[in-house]
């Protein structure tokens, strides 16, 4: 499910980095002053969101094999790590390792880091976790009760996450994907992987349960923080804006044709043509800002991006040439510098 | 289990690498990341269909190679992996967007080819900036660098904490592996009724660790607050270094450059 | 220097689940003694060391390192004086690199980064690591990571040290290493071990535990030569007091 920075624009790169980053800073705050008073256990938790985060990474390596197939599964660990850490702790150790997955195994990119994070992090520890997972686990737990829970939010963690890729994707406008195909071709794979996933999830938290209960976060029931309904407020605010923005992207891809549902007709007007005041907004932030160009947000933009593409045959041969030389000058730059490497590689050896 | 000692040899690799000493290393690694980052951006702000302004980007790649002294198969590969999602995710663009044009006198090839053409070079150099830039600057001081970006502290440190611990789980989770395999033959996996247990036992093995962890930390002097070392000054070379990249992506960016240097030869 | 005494009695401690782990321990430890702790597995060797330096707290009893009581007021300066090392090393170097591991215990109690880099090099020094000092702590090697774990505490400049399984998991040649260095520490010592071999070398007095209580405290010579009580205690002589299998001598 990581996202890869080829497939994203700035825009929405940019923008999703900065609300994660935005949840990121509200969570090291949450963790710092959780334990107000009682100092100790947030000093704890540091090592222990280490080590955890490590345990997820080497985790999301073991392949589970699903009975009855041939096949096999892993877990993604976002619930896993809100039943250990809780939410925030949770979130933020999610961050960690996708920030280290993008970096050393190129899992989705630095720009794409904010996009995967929120997918992977921010649907799980926050929604599906506070939502669902504590609601149910809230008063008493049982086995039962873990394994609907767990099944419960790693599930719908895993459909918020890949919507909100095929809307990321959407947005960025880089592939001619359609939306809605996209959009049912993402579920239900990832309802099947939701599944396993919970299952595994379930399995473990509930050994853990059994064995050393001390180790899973503590849900007091019936203590309600007086901050929750803040915080529900944004998570209700949020889930709007990614709904009402599915929604509008949906209505506006189809709705230039009626409202008929096909391919070939939606990719008619490939550069989607958004229309509302949702998207002279982002297209007036963009004309702001303007290094980031416009994505066929706009109808103005098309054409200017087609005075890009070479259609006359004069600016076609001129730049094709022009490929050539900057290709043999790239070429130059890298020998040059080779030399430079083997000089330096001489150098170092005598 | 190839999967999971493989993991920890590509980890081993990039970290072995960055460990060099040469004109990259040795810069701040907080330019390192603002130049990664605005390379990465600058690629990615190019409409689909703008593959050739794509071409002088190839620079930055070639440089930081040859001046790293990075091997480049190894990395080239690694950075092959993410291909098939690209490949996959972006197949519709030639299938879907038939418009054709005309890319020299009577040879016409259809928009989606070209969008596809420039999604994959995008691919290659979002990732191959990502991996130039892990193998070029080792991990505590990307840590040193996001703190000088003023990430919180309690990120950083876990991040150091997270890297650390990978290597030590990872061998523990392969031995299991090893262990479990070596009894359970003809299985692809964990055999679902072990699922449980073998994950949980591993988690409670896990948090004894980070408790022991923890303990050492606090006989140490540790009390909630984590020293760390001075951070580096930037010098003029790393401004230097910031200064010519900008210039470079800004340019690029800005200017078709293999348009105009074609249409200075072509005289059109 | 009655300062560096360390002091146990009539401890008792009970594990969260219910079993009994110290039953009744005192002993008492003068300054720059080796002593061995040693006994089966489970015998409550390492519960004893952590709550020497506070991390457990007895049910009851009393601990005093020097002049102070092991309680939470004390344990910063309890801790500082005493230099603990894990039976597990990769647990104790826990950062990047091997400096800002050794460097963690001087930077926690604040001390100028100079004096931290002095200590640093001082006891990456003692144990011979000083060119490990820009490695990560993954690439060392078992010896290595056990030489750099001490000097993660002898960069505090402890008077104590409290070591628990120092020799496992080494190899003959490191372990023979370790010996010598141990030997050369003029510290208290307090070494929580299986490795009899080590003791023999090392420590001048042994204590032996065994279900929690004190079995038999005395002169390594004397109890490692008491094949009886070694028997008992789950332990066995150590190769060096065995008599040779073929010729019957020493």
């Amino acid at each position: 499910m990581h996202m890869a920075d080829a497939l994203i624009s700035p825009v929405v790169g940019g923008t999703m980095f900065a609300v994660t980053a935005g949840i990121a800073s509200y969570s090291v705050k949450k963790v710092q002053t959780k334990f107000d008073g009682k100092l100790e256990l947030n000093e704890k938790k540091i090592p222990l969101m280490g080590v955890m985060g490590a345990f997820v990474f080497a985790a999301q390596m073991i392949n589970f094999t699903i009975p009855g197939t041939g096949s096999s599964g892993h877990i993604g660990g976002g619930i896993l790590l809100a039943a250990l850490l809780g939410p925030y702790a949770g979130f933020l150790t999610m961050a960690c390792i996708l920030t280290i997955q993008a970096l050393f195994f190129a899992d989705g990119g630095l720009l794409a880091l904010g996009c995967n994070i929120f997918n992977m992090g921010f649907y799980t520890c926050f929604i599906a976790y506070n939502l669902i997972y504590k609601k149910i686990v809230k008063n008493e737990i049982s086995k039962k009760k873990i394994f609907i829970a767990s099944l419960l939010s790693v599930i719908t963690g895993l459909q918020l996450g890949a919507f909100s890729v095929v809307l990321e994707t959407a947005f960025s406008g880089k592939t001619e994907l359609p939306f809605g195909p996209f959009l049912l071709l993402m579920q239900p794979i990832h309802l099947a992987i939701g599944i396993i996933e919970g299952l595994i999830t379930s399995a473990v938290i509930s050994f853990v349960w059994n064995a050393r209960p001390e180790i899973l976060e503590t849900i007091k029931s019936g203590q309600v923080h007086k901050k929750v309904s803040y915080k529900k407020i944004i998570i209700v605010l949020l889930c709007a804006i990614v709904l009402i923005g599915g929604v509008v992207s949906l209505y506006a891809s189809s709705n230039p044709d009626g409202l008929e549902w096909s391919i070939e007709k939606i990719t008619g007007s490939s550069e989607v043509e958004y229309t509302g005041a949702f998207h002279e907004f982002i297209g007036s932030v963009q004309e702001k800002i303007a290094f980031l160009p416009d994505y066929g947000f706009k109808n103005s933009s098309n054409e200017q991006m087609k005075s890009n593409i070479p259609v006359s045959a004069g600016t076609s041969v001129s730049g094709i040439i022009g490929s050539l030389l900057t290709a043999v000058l790239a070429i130059l730059i890298g020998v040059t510098t080779n030399v430079y490497r083997k000089l330096k590689k001489g150098a170092n050896q005598n | 289990m190839s999967n999971i000692t493989s993991s920890i040899y590509k980890i081993r690799f990039l970290d072995e690498m960055s460990q060099r000493c040469t004109v990259i290393h040795k810069l701040h690694p907080l330019v390192k990341l603002i130049v990664s980052i605005v390379y990465i951006i600058t690629t990615v702000s190019f409409d689909k269909y703008e593959i050739i302004n794509l071409i002088p980007l190839a620079v930055y790649p070639i440089v930081i190679f040859n001046l790293g002294d990075i091997p480049f198969m190894p990395v080239f590969k690694r950075s092959l992996i993410v291909l098939p999602i690209v490949l996959g995710v972006g197949i519709f663009n030639p299938i879907i967007d038939k418009e054709p044009i005309i890319i020299f006198a009577n040879v016409f090839i259809s928009r989606g080819w070209i969008s596809y053409l420039g999604l994959v070079i995008k691919c290659f150099f979002t990732v191959l900036c990502a991996l130039l830039f892990i193998s070029t600057t080792s991990i505590d001081n990307i840590a040193m660098s996001l703190s000088k970006l003023k990430v919180p502290k309690i990120f950083t440190i876990q991040f150091l904490l997270t890297y650390r611990y990978i290597y030590v789980l990872i061998e523990e989770f392969a031995n299991i592996w090893t262990a479990y395999t070596l009894r359970a033959p003809k299985q692809k996996g964990i055999h679902y009724k072990s699922w449980g247990s073998l994950l949980g036992q591993l988690l409670m093995r896990t948090y004894d660790r980070a408790q022991s962890i923890y303990y050492c930390m606090v006989l140490r002097g540790y009390n909630g607050e984590y020293h760390q070392s001075e951070e580096e000054k930037l010098y003029l070379k790393d401004y230097i270094y910031l200064f010519i990249w900008i210039c470079f992506m800004v340019l690029v960016r800005f200017y078709n450059i293999p348009v105009l240097l074609g249409s200075i030869m072509t005289g059109v | 220097m009655s300062q560096h005494k360390v002091i146990l009695k009539n401890i008792f401690y009970t594990y969260p689940d219910g079993k009994k782990a110290i039953n009744g321990i005192s002993f008492e430890i003068n300054h720059g003694e080796s002593v061995a702790i040693v006994g089966s597995n489970g015998a409550g060797k390492s519960t004893l060391l952590l709550s020497m330096v506070g991390i457990l707290s007895p049910d009851s009893g009393d601990i005093r390192i020097g002049d102070l009581a092991v309680i939470k007021k004390n344990f910063s300066t309890i801790r500082q004086k005493i230099g603990f090392t894990f039976q597990n090393a990769d647990d104790q170097l826990f950062n990047a690199t091997v400096y800002d591991d050794v460097a963690f215990g001087p930077r926690s109690y604040k001390l100028s980064e100079i004096e931290v880099k002095k200590r640093v090099e001082r006891a990456l020094e003692i144990v011979g690591a000083s060119h490990l000092m820009e490695r990560p702590p993954y690439k060392l090697s078992g010896g290595e990571k056990r030489s750099v774990s001490i000097a993660s505490v002898l960069s505090m400049e402890p008077d104590i040290l409290l070591m628990d399984e120092p020799s496992s998991a080494l190899d003959p040649k490191s372990r023979r290493r370790l010996i010598n260095l141990l030997k050369d520490f003029t510290h208290t010592k307090i070494i929580a071990t299986h490795d009899l071999d080590l003791v023999l070398d090392v420590c001048e007095r042994t204590i032996v535990l065994g279900n929690g209580q004190i079995l038999a405290d005395g002169s390594t010579q004397k109890i490692l030569n008491d094949g009886e009580l070694l028997d008992r205690c789950g332990l066995e002589k150590p190769f060096a007091l065995q008599s040779c299998p073929i010729c019957s001598k020493r």
